[in-house]
């Protein structure tokens, strides 16, 4: 069973589960998600897009064959990592190669 | 023995020197004592039969619940490239145990939630997360903006979960 949350993120993109076996049913549906069909069309550039919904049974569900692709943005450069302290490895590290490398030029 | 003028009935009286040891006598004492009918729902006309009927009955209607089973939950998502806001699971019974990874080779990270903790850090990276645990639902989140990658939510990648209840 599949769910997407209704309202989209700012970048156009939706939350989303799948739950292996779950019935559509019984499944305790978080207040502001819908159900996915089973049977709907494949959902280009999922889960960023746009759809509509539809109350069957009292459960809400995307309505099938309502979902419009959207774009899918460039990923942003993820910050670098903090460097972390230099370790007593690294420093010893460094201090062998520097006498090492001494040695040779010598 | 025959019982006297009759073909066809006999009497339990055994013919005299055929037992030498008397038996055990069948009564409910020996089949199905009155308290372990009770036990069963019957009174003490229950018969040995009916006790397996009420057996078989209270077998089959055992669930998970009454026998205190653990549940499993696996399932995915698709990451929606956003941080900061949360991501969150739902599960048909309140999660002691998540644990999420993600379905890439070159994301080789993984996510740990155990109730009750409200922080962590997302391995392989230098972020921590934000945990929230509200009924069947686990939610998180990451503070830093712009890190899908610590929050487990990297455009189109599909995450897996497993959950344990």
């Amino acid at each position: 069973m599949r769910l997407i949350e209704i309202n989209a993120l700012d970048n156009g993109a939706h939350n989303n589960q799948t739950i292996n076996g779950a019935d559509p049913a019984t499944f305790p549906v978080p207040d502001g998600w819908a159900i996915i069909h089973e049977d709907d069309v494949p959902h280009e550039n999922f889960p960023f897009g746009s759809f509509e919904t539809e109350v069957v049974d009292e459960r809400t569900y995307m309505k099938r064959n309502s979902w419009t692709p959207g774009v899918i943005p460039e990923p942003e450069p993820e910050p670098e990592p903090e460097p972390s302290e230099p370790s007593v490895w690294d420093e010893l590290q460094a201090a062998y190669e520097e006498g090492v490398n001494g040695a040779y030029d010598q | 023995m025959k019982v006297e003028g009759t073909d066809d009935i006999y009497d339990l009286t055994p013919a005299p020197g055929t037992v030498t040891e008397e038996g055990t006598f069948l009564n409910t004492e020996n089949l199905l004592k009155d308290t372990t009918a009770a036990l069963l729902g019957g009174n003490s006309n229950m018969v040995p039969d009916e006790a397996l009927v009420a057996l078989k009955n209270l077998i089959d209607g055992l669930t998970p619940e009454k026998i205190g089973a653990a549940k499993i939950a696996i399932g995915s998502y698709v990451g929606a490239g956003k941080s900061g806001e949360e991501n969150s699971l739902t599960f048909n019974f309140e999660p002691k145990f998540v644990l999420v990874t993600a379905d890439s080779a070159r994301e080789y990270r993984w996510l740990h939630l155990i109730r009750g903790m409200s922080t962590t850090q997302t391995s392989q990276t230098y972020g921590s997360i934000n945990i929230r645990w509200a009924g069947n639902t686990v939610y998180w989140k990451t503070l830093a903006e712009n890190n899908p990658s610590v929050q487990m939510n990297n455009n189109g990648v599909t995450y897996f979960y497993v959950a344990i209840g």
